[in-house]
């Protein structure tokens, strides 16, 4: 065994040519820009998500009738959104880099533990959240079907259900279908090596 | 130059070798060993500040470079950084390639460390690096005993394949 030490050492000796090729001196530069620029999109994604929200709200208050009505279904539409998108923000899966330091043990359960709460996403969350979009829209439009027919209002906010859930179920599936592609062979992985980390 | 990358630029010096090497025997398709080093490089810089000395720096190290290689995803580059000067290039890889064809015995080697399962491919590859059961142990999160069986039973298993070579 010694000697495998040994051969094993002589790489990174032998090989010092190519190892002067990774300067870490030229990195520090790359490195600080890189961490700049990471800040900026985060500041760039929270303005843009703001002013979404800012022409929603504004669109909503201007092309519906502020009745009691329409006010909860706005209140409770832009809340939901809201929430969504911290919660979205929240339990998207990323290693820390202080994470990245535990013991290999530790990393293991808090990377499985990661990836089951997004799957909560798809299982409460979101179906959560689409309860409430429903609940909202259907409520603006309370007062913009008001002098409909009940049979045709009750069409069009079946229709608007409908519509609603089928392109929840569509955005759901193709999330589902990315969960799996991600993180199915990690997980996969996590479990394997966590049974040989645990048998002697 | 701060005390930062002071500290940064000696712990890298120091621990590049190191690096390379785990993630040689790790790999099955040696071009990702540049991503891999680039991400250990990355987070050993964000992690500096927040080092708390309760472990080395060389622990520290090898407990981030084993994660990183164990996360590894080939298909997510977000924080790709631009390639480093005089590049790790395919023809260098080939120039690498050709000395370690040279060198039978460490070819021998890489092989029967590829025949391993993912965990003891790291664990032969710590020890290889000299580290004791205790240091492993930490890396890993098991114990020294833990350590040392799987490690008798690996090198049974190696000093087997090289026989037959």
């Amino acid at each position: 065994m010694d000697q495998l030490i040994d051969i094993w050492q002589s790489v990174g000796t032998d090989q010092r040519n190519m190892d002067k090729k990774y300067k870490a001196e030229d990195l520090i530069p790359q490195i600080v820009r890189l961490e700049k620029n990471q800040r900026k999109v985060l500041q760039f994604k929270t303005i843009g998500a703001l002013s979404v929200m800012f022409i929603l709200l504004l669109f909503f208050f201007t092309q519906f009738t502020l009745s009691l009505n329409g006010i909860i279904g706005i209140g409770i539409l832009s809340t939901s959104i809201l929430a969504v998108v911290i919660i979205l923000n929240r339990l998207r899966f990323r290693i820390s880099d202080q994470e990245r330091s535990l013991s290999m043990h530790n990393l293991l359960e808090v990377t499985e533990s990661k990836i089951k709460t997004e799957q909560r996403l798809f299982t409460i969350y979101l179906p959560l959240f689409l309860l409430f979009v429903i609940l909202g829209i259907n409520l603006m439009y309370v007062e913009y079907f008001i002098e409909m027919e009940t049979r045709t209002r009750i069409f069009y906010h079946t229709i608007l259900t409908i519509s609603m859930v089928v392109a929840f179920l569509l955005g759901l599936s193709i999330r589902i279908k990315r969960f799996r592609k991600r993180f199915q062979p990690l997980l996969n992985r996590i479990h394997k090596f966590k049974s040989d980390l645990d048998n002697h | 130059m701060d005390d930062k990358q002071e500290i940064y630029l000696s712990i890298i010096n120091e621990y590049r070798d190191k690096i390379i090497r785990l993630c040689f025997a790790h790999l099955d398709n040696r071009s990702y060993v540049d991503d891999i080093f680039q991400e250990v490089l990355l987070a050993v810089w964000s992690g500096l500040e927040r080092f708390k000395h309760e472990a080395s720096y060389g622990t520290w190290i090898y407990r981030i470079t084993v994660n990183t290689i164990f996360l590894f995803n080939k298909n997510e580059r977000k924080r790709r950084i631009e390639p480093l000067s005089g590049n790790f290039t395919s023809s260098s890889i080939n120039e690498f390639e050709h000395k370690i064809q040279e060198e039978e015995n460490l070819k021998i080697l890489y092989e029967a460390i590829s025949n391993l399962v993912e965990l003891d491919r790291i664990l032969i590859a710590l020890y290889l690096e000299k580290l004791s059961y205790e240091e492993i142990g930490s890396v890993l999160g098991i114990s020294a005993n833990h350590v040392g069986v799987r490690l008798n039973r690996i090198k049974e298993k190696i000093r087997k394949q090289l026989n037959k070579q």
